[in-house]
């Protein structure tokens, strides 16, 4: 079956869309917020072992 | 790069590595360790698993009395002090930053609860700049200020229209020996007018399922951002993404699952990383949602289907296969 290939941005997102925790807009002083925030991603890969030649 | 000369001398040299880090531990394990440190760590746990703070009486007597506060905290300047003047650039370990002239120490955490040591600096003139916005997030949050003094803007939403909201501003001057506690996301405060600089001991709880953070304009009550108040959903939020611009199909099963629980933000954002990735399995889990008429998504699920299959009338064999 021939299927489209979807691009991402072409999809909306929610008028409710929040941003990443901890964020804020342009107009907030930095300085004034002592919120602790810790967010991270980790990609573990498995690199195949080289083939002997 | 420029590395300061002591660090130089650390970093090549493991044993006073190790010698510096087995210091520092055992003074902060000779901090936990004292019973009045103990018992309020044992409350935190308990405060943390959704107890009230009512019922952790060393917890919420320490919130509430500056004196006992600065006794524990001198007791651990104390104790790292004497660390410190024997090995000046050892790790201290527990969680800290420092930003903006504000620093924040962690000094414990167990489960939704999070205790802090945070000092506010006074910034120079050049540096101070009035807030115009406020962040209002939800949980409870109790601050017993230990020394400095300031003032505080708290703001309560009165009226909330979602987009906008009405706003009552109550002026409060905070000094040391003074306390605060501020519960629920209709209440936030600002802190400015620092003198020197404020520290306090800060006392936070989140709760299971966090609301959304909005930031609102001081002026006029508009709306200016909103962000997860779920620091897990939004870590899962990254990490989907980066899966995504990676074309990891084989993340596929995992995201799809991912559009059937959590919040309506996170299960959109899994169902078009899923539609992004793969065609057909995405399709499947916007067709499903579309057609539970008890999904609170159903609607914008319904409506973007019609769009891909006007956009894309080959998905149309996906409906007879």
């Amino acid at each position: 079956m021939n299927l489209p290939k979807i691009e991402l941005d072409a999809l909306p997102t929610l008028d409710t869309a929040a941003g990443i925790f901890g964020s804020l807009s342009e107009v907030a002083v930095s300085g004034v917020d002592d919120s602790v925030v810790v967010v991270m991603v980790y990609v573990y890969e498995t690199i195949p072992a080289a083939l002997p030649a | 790069m420029h590395i300061h000369p002591d660090l130089r001398r650390l970093k090549s040299d493991p044993v006073l590595q190790r010698q510096a880090q087995v210091a520092v531990e055992q003074a902060r394990n000779a901090w936990l360790q004292r019973p009045d440190v103990a018992s309020v760590l044992e409350d935190l746990s308990a405060y943390g698993a959704e107890e009230s703070l009512f019922d952790c009486l060393a917890l919420e007597t320490l919130m509430v009395s500056p004196d006992k506060a600065r006794t524990i905290i001198e007791a651990l300047m104390h104790g790292m002090g004497n660390v410190l003047r024997e090995y000046p650039v050892a790790q201290i370990p527990f969680r800290h930053q420092y930003s903006g002239g504000i620093s924040v120490l962690q000094l414990a955490e167990s489960g939704s609860a999070v205790l802090s040591l945070v000092t506010h600096e006074a910034l120079p003139k050049a540096r101070q700049q009035t807030a115009q916005s406020i962040c209002f997030s939800s949980g409870e949050r109790h601050e017993c200020y230990l020394s400095g003094e300031a003032k505080a803007d708290i703001f309560e939403i009165l009226a909330d229209e979602g987009d906008k909201v009405s706003l009552d501003l109550v002026q409060q001057d905070i000094s040391a020996g003074g306390c605060l506690s501020l519960t629920g996301a209709r209440k936030a405060r600002l802190i400015h007018s620092i003198t020197g600089s404020l520290t306090m001991l800060r006392l936070g709880r989140k709760p299971a399922r966090p609301e959304p953070t909005r930031e609102f304009r001081i002026a006029d009550g508009a709306l200016l951002h909103r962000a997860s108040g779920d620091r897990r959903e939004s870590r899962e939020e990254m990490a989907m993404a980066l899966l995504g611009q990676m074309g990891r199909t084989d993340a596929v099963p995992a995201i799809e699952t991912m559009t059937k629980a959590g919040s309506e933000h996170i299960r959109w954002q899994a169902l078009r990383e899923c539609l992004a990735l793969d065609t057909r399995a995405g399709f499947a889990a916007l067709t499903q949602i579309a057609c539970d008429s008890d999904d609170t998504l159903c609607g914008n699920a319904g409506t973007l289907r019609a769009q891909l299959l006007e956009a894309h009338p080959q998905l149309t064999q996906l409906e007879k296969a």
